[in-house]
């Protein structure tokens, strides 16, 4: 109980809760101004098409019950989205897919519906049902967006929206949000649909929610796993969201996104009030995020997609060390060598798995104290190039002779590269990679005209995966 | 206070023009309490209510429905026992007639007037039926102010339900009648009225002192402790990884 208590009190400064989100976030960061502009899906668009942001393309504008009745329905595309310019979480927004022969329009539920229906509707969005207080309201048609093929069997009918959370410029935080038979095509997870996290190193998905029912695995309708899902154009998506924040003045926002099959990202809607779900969906809390991305100065769109994967990406990267057990490493990494009396010394590294083993350049070997072997070795005379009968012959000599002799050699070995075989002594150092600490034994060398004074070879890599992209 | 009344009582005011004043000092005062209450249950607590008026609508509906008369003072279950009959009356005949009304599209206003009339309607035929069936006359000096404050009630209601779920309207009305219920318990203790009296400025002070406290804080609500619990209870992932990459423990393990 008193471990839990203490874990919640850790946690606790991990999680974003609404108030701390008011008072610390959305008051100081965004600007009457800019939330006036998120508020107004119209006004959003038209400041977003100027910046050359995409958006989904606008069809008509109803402002009140007279131009309501006045306007054309039968002119409407055969698919089309009706949606309240103030509307609040979703309420409202209608899609129309199709047209029957009888001229009715088919919504996602396949209910059908006649040109008075969807007057009906509208009537109901201009009174301001949907409206935040209740205010009278202007309708916006749209284009359909159509869904990537990418998203076929991860969602039922309705088409998936990703949501970036950005702050100060920096994308802090990802969900994709996928329709399912329960939310009726639609991607509210207040609905039923499913939340999922993304890595925002790679825009991956990672874990998932089901609405308010708690963390699922599989799709239900499909039976598919949610995670391990690539969102694509990510790179897009990081970019826009941040371009749209500036050019918006929000400091802190979110932004959504339809992925058109041609298009590619299209802006829907920006929210000047995050919503919180997104941190059950990523199994991760928005609070650290937040105080990381805080007092950075972003001056560039591309550092802040940099800051963005650097900072919060590395969820399926940390998965992959937990199920393997294994640290993920990339092909330089700077790593620690201990000396006498436990002395550190760092060094760029290459981690090469092309090599066997380890070895390190003659002046570290000094520096560590091993002057000694390279001096012995040094007035053994051994020429460079043997043959491989002749290697073989001096190796097993040497290794009677000497290695019983010096406590700090290991081992003497053969090294074959593409200039022949050479004799090289082997000593035992303590290596550190990424904060896992070990010993293996190493080669010494004339490394000094080459770019890296280590190389760290496969026989010490048994305790780590290698990913040549990090 | 006390030296205000005894200085209004030496200037010619009567006992009973004091006992008045009292209680609307009092009555103002719990105004500023409910709604600290209000601001506590929804910053610290984190439950919804209908909208801000709502609770303190309810609360001083409560009193007013246990009040007597200035002598007899107040009947706190009478409170309970009316209020929470009109309540339900409001809430169910109001879902009643809007889920019937969902159907026929009709223009929001109009919607609404047609929901309170059958609220009313309803309330009249309890009254009637009431008095009538069961000899029963209380309904019958109920405070006409707290029958029109609960009856409006049904436009919070009503425009709940037309934006979202039947489920969600539901918690949210119980949540609300929690904190007003809550809210009507604290100020119908006799003790509490009589501090308020005794202590106005210092009441007045701590109530600002109190707002600015809750206005200011940024710590997790309740009820966000319970929405994030799979998050605030995962084992820190810092030791997570910690486990695995310690090699002396690997090994250990391995060994084993």
């Amino acid at each position: 109980m008193l471990r839990k208590i203490s874990q919640i009190r850790k946690n606790r400064k991990k999680v974003l809760g609404l108030n701390e989100r008011y008072l610390e976030y959305i008051r100081p960061n965004n600007l009457k101004k800019a939330v006036a502009i998120a508020d107004d899906k119209i006004l959003t668009k038209k400041i977003l098409s100027k910046a050359n942001i995409p958006v989904p393309k606008k069809i008509g504008v109803i402002r009140s019950a007279d131009e309501l009745e006045k306007y054309n329905f039968e002119e409407l595309p055969i698919s089309f989205v009706l949606k309240p310019v103030h509307g609040v979480r979703g309420g409202g927004v209608e899609i129309f897919y199709n047209r029957d022969k009888n001229g009715q329009w088919i919504k996602a539920d396949g209910s059908r519906h006649d040109v008075d229906d969807i007057k009906i509707h509208c009537r109901d969005i201009i009174d301001g049902k949907y409206s935040l207080n209740n205010e009278p309201d202007t309708i916006l048609i749209e284009e359909r967006v159509r869904p990537h093929k990418i998203f076929r069997y991860h969602t039922f009918k309705g088409t998936p929206d990703v949501r970036i959370i950005v702050f100060n410029k920096i994308p802090v935080m990802g969900m994709l949000r996928l329709p399912t038979k329960k939310s009726g095509g639609k991607a509210n997870l207040d609905q039923g649909a499913i939340g999922a996290g993304i890595d925002m190193a790679v825009g991956k998905t990672t874990h998932a929610i089901s609405g308010k029912a708690g963390y699922i695995d599989l799709i239900p309708e499909y039976r598919i796993p949610v995670s391990g899902l690539r969102i694509p154009f990510w790179d897009r998506i990081l970019r826009y969201s941040i371009e749209a924040s500036i050019v918006t003045e929000l400091g802190f926002a979110t932004i959504d996104f339809l992925i058109d099959k041609d298009l590619g990202p299209l802006i829907v809607e920006l929210n000047a009030r995050p919503g919180l779900s997104i941190q059950l969906a990523n199994d991760s809390g928005l609070r650290w995020r937040l105080k990381k991305a805080s007092g950075i100065k972003v001056k560039t769109t591309e550092k802040g997609i940099r800051l963005a994967k650097d900072l919060f990406g590395g969820e399926i990267e940390e998965e992959i060390e937990a199920l393997s057990g294994k640290d993920v490493i990339g092909i330089y990494e700077t790593i620690k060598l201990f000396g006498a009396e436990n002395k550190e010394y760092e060094y760029k590294a290459k981690i090469d798995t092309g090599a066997d083993s380890t070895s390190i350049d003659k002046n570290i070997a000094i520096e560590l104290g091993y002057k000694e072997i390279i001096d012995i070795f040094d007035n053994l005379n051994i020429p460079e190039n043997l043959s491989r009968e002749e290697g073989i012959i001096l190796m097993k000599k040497y290794a009677d002779e000497l290695v019983p002799k010096y406590e700090k050699l290991a081992d003497v070995n053969l090294i074959h590269s593409s200039h022949g075989t050479s004799l090289r002594p082997y000593i035992n150092i303590e290596l550190q990679i990424d904060n896992t600490r070990f010993e293996t034994k190493a080669t010494i060398f004339d490394r000094s005209k080459l770019n890296y004074p280590v190389i760290v070879g496969r026989k010490s890599l048994t305790k780590f995966l290698v990913d040549p992209s990090k | 206070m006390k030296i205000l009344f005894e200085i209004l009582a030496e200037r010619g005011l009567s006992a009973y023009e004091i006992l008045l004043l009292q209680k609307s000092f009092t009555l103002l005062i719990t105004l500023t309490i409910v709604t600290t209450i209000s601001g506590f249950f929804r910053y610290i607590v984190g439950l919804k209510s209908l909208n801000l008026y709502s609770p303190i609508i309810l609360t001083f509906a409560f009193f007013e429905l246990g009040y007597i008369d200035l002598y007899e003072g107040s009947d706190f279950l009478r409170g309970i026992k009316f209020g929470l009959f009109l309540f339900f009356i409001v809430f169910i005949t109001s879902t009643l007639i809007y889920g019937s009304l969902k159907k026929i599209g009709m223009h929001y206003i109009p919607k609404i007037t047609i929901v309170i009339t059958c609220v009313v309607l309803t309330i009249i035929l309890a009254i009637i039926l009431t008095t009538l069936a069961f000899n029963k006359t209380g309904l019958v000096y109920l405070d006409i102010f707290s029958i029109i404050m609960i009856t409006t009630l049904a436009d919070s209601i009503v425009s709940t339900l037309a934006r979202k779920t039947f489920k969600y309207t539901f918690t949210v009305s119980m949540q609300t009648l929690l904190t007003a219920l809550l809210s009507y318990a604290l100020i119908s203790i006799d003790k509490v009225q009589e501090i308020i009296i005794d202590y106005f400025f210092i009441i007045i002070f701590i109530i600002l002192i109190l707002n600015l406290y809750i206005g200011k804080f940024i710590g997790l609500r309740v009820t966000e402790f319970l929405r994030f619990k799979d998050l605030l209870l995962v084992e820190t992932s810092k030791n997570a990884k910690k486990n695995i990459t310690d090699p002396k423990k690997q090994e250990k393990s391995t060994g084993a």
